[in-house]
């Protein structure tokens, strides 16, 4: 059974806040969901080789530079900008 | 003319016969949705006057006397998780309410080379997570047959909108089933393609292994016809195979016989609702009628697939999200003491509550100590699961399964038991994890809401599938339309 502490941990190493409600109904909801999967360890899959995706095969395309044709577009995108530099808060305090 | 029976076809026509112009068309569709949308709720967002654009250019072709492709002219929803330049692009979800796409995901550019008269972006579960459309962090949709059902999900706006009438022909995703529960719940036909025929290149990525891209429609030709167009390699989506894409829909011939019908055993159940199965029986003894060989089968690993979904997709959610910082796009927290707080805080605000869960799900069995257990596992089990689809294609051409347990649900039923309303996929999710395409069809009416039927085939198989589609359209008892 997943505790309280784990889901702390679980949403400091995702940059989640959780309200203290939310701590205790997703603790629940979380054991139970991971009760449900845990049918899977059960299974016998030695031999067996993972399929991370299911493509025949990845088509790498050349690694050669391409411009985004529209830059302007995509910084006007930005939250809040300098110039044309994103502004983001200050990393040391 | 009636709104609610037009077909892609139909529409095509007439606007080459000039019985209609295109301006005309979208009129049509822009009073049915400034009608029925506060109540259905399919929108969020509607940009009528690029959509009048549109249609006025299609029209000037026409009187030009150019030729206009089947597609041109058509209104059409797109989901809410496809990027649609210039036009907000929310995926759902608060954190990004304000943000305006800055390019074309590639089958809403190739719908627009086609003319394509796009009307607006639907409603969705935020981040296409869910089975009902309620974890919209908006409004939730309704469905068209009865309001105070949902329509299904995670695509829920998109078969609402076609269902209603209020656009021709929409574009959904489904990662584990969120194209073909809503489409048997909204009584459309539902198309998810095969892993690798239609490129995500511009898709807001929920698990990147699982998600696709495909048409609702109301009829099973015009899924093949809007197919032709969104099928094909894509640079920029190197899962996209180098194959030369069919003309689905010219190729399509309403025909069983001879071929192999599997029945899978563990699809009809403890759980799948006696009136569903009734139906589906009854179109089985029709298929068999006209040719058909039902065979019952098994895939044993039917149980494992939903558990090997909820480890898999959480995974790769924790992963695709991490983007979602609140600093290059979207909506920005309020400042606060450190970065820490800040991303904490942008991220708790402006996820909702299964987004989160599912993070926290997919960190857990992503982290040390865990990882073999949980994420390792289930990707061997997917595997085996794969396998045995691809042993049980050595008998049978085609599965033929129920697309959902039960009728639409009440808006409000699931919504408090996360565990309850993952179970409404249980029959659409393994065609996910093994990459095999999935179509669901109006089977007929149960307590006048509608049900589908689905067909698994082997990768690549879809020309199979929508053959046997057309058939069961022709076998069915007639589908209502909704009466709005």
């Amino acid at each position: 059974m997943i505790d309280k502490k784990q889901i702390e941990h679980l949403a400091r190493l995702s940059r989640i806040s959780l309200s203290s409600e939310e701590i205790i109904s997703f603790q629940h909801q979380v054991a139970d969901i991971l009760n449900f999967v845990s049918i899977l360890q059960k299974i016998d899959t030695s031999d067996i080789i993972p399929s991370f995706y299911l493509a025949e095969q990845t088509n790498f395309r050349d690694d050669e530079i391409k411009v985004f044709p529209d830059r302007d577009n995509l910084i006007s995108a930005m939250p809040e900008k300098k110039d044309s530099l994103l502004k983001i808060p200050k990393i040391f305090s | 003319m009636n709104i609610q029976t037009e077909t892609i076809f139909s529409w095509h026509d007439k606007l080459v016969k000039k019985e209609v112009s295109a301006v005309e068309i979208l009129t049509l569709y822009k009073k049915r949705i400034e009608k029925l949308d506060k109540e259905i709720q399919a929108f969020l967002t509607l940009d009528f006057e690029h959509a009048l654009q549109q249609a006025k250019n299609i029209d000037e072709q026409i009187k030009q006397k150019q030729e206009i492709s089947l597609l041109a002219g058509l209104p059409v929803g797109v989901k809410d998780v496809l990027m649609t330049k210039g036009l907000r692009t929310t995926a759902g979800s608060k954190i990004l309410d304000k943000y305006q796409a800055v390019y074309d995901a590639t089958v809403v550019a190739r719908l627009k080379d086609q003319g394509m008269v796009m009307v607006g972006k639907n409603n969705c579960d935020e981040f296409a997570m869910g089975s009902s459309t309620e974890n919209s962090a908006f409004y939730p949709t309704k469905n068209p047959y009865d309001l105070t059902r949902v329509p299904g999900g995670s695509s829920g706006g998109s078969a609402a909108a076609v269902a209603a009438s209020e656009v021709v022909y929409s574009l959904g995703t489904d990662t584990g089933g969120s194209i073909r529960q809503p489409a048997a719940f909204c009584g459309v036909v539902g198309l998810k393609p095969t892993y690798g025929l239609v490129s995500r290149y511009g898709l807001i990525a929920m698990a990147s292994s699982l998600d696709c891209i495909g048409p609702f429609t109301k009829t099973v030709a015009e899924s093949a016809a809007v197919l032709s167009i969104i099928a094909g390699h894509d640079a920029n989506d190197a899962t996209t195979q180098d194959k030369k894409i069919k003309n689905y829909h010219a190729e399509l011939s309403a025909n069983v016989k001879g071929l192999k019908v599997g029945l899978p055993q563990e699809y009809f159940i403890k759980g799948l609702d006696e009136k569903i199965k009734s139906i589906i029986m009854k179109l089985v003894r029709q298929l068999a009628n006209q040719g058909a060989e039902i065979i019952d089968v098994s895939l044993p690993l039917t149980e494992y697939a939903l558990p090997v979904y909820y480890i898999i997709m959480p995974a790769e959610v924790s992963s695709n999200l991490a983007k979602f910082d609140g600093l290059r796009f979207g909506s920005r927290g309020k400042e606060q003491k450190n970065l820490f707080a800040y991303y904490a805080h942008t991220r708790g605000q402006g996820f909702g509550a299964e987004v989160r869960r599912r993070i926290l799900i997919g960190t857990y069995v992503l982290s040390a100590g865990y990882v073999d257990d949980y994420y390792l596992q289930a990707q061997k089990v997917r595997t085996k699961i794969y396998q045995d689809f691809t042993k049980i294609f050595t008998t049978v051409d085609v599965l033929l399964t129920p697309t959902t347990p039960t009728i639409p649900f009440k808006l409000g039923d699931k919504i408090s038991d996360p565990l309850q309303m993952y179970l409404s996929d249980i029959y659409t999710v393994s065609a996910n994890l093994a990459g095999l395409p999935g179509l669901s069809v109006p089977a007929g009416m149960v307590e006048n809401l509608p049900v589908g039927v689905q067909l698994i085939g082997p990768r690549f198989s879809e020309s199979t599938l929508f053959n046997i589609g057309l058939v069961i359209e022709e076998l069915r008892e007639p589908i209502n339309q909704p009466n709005l």
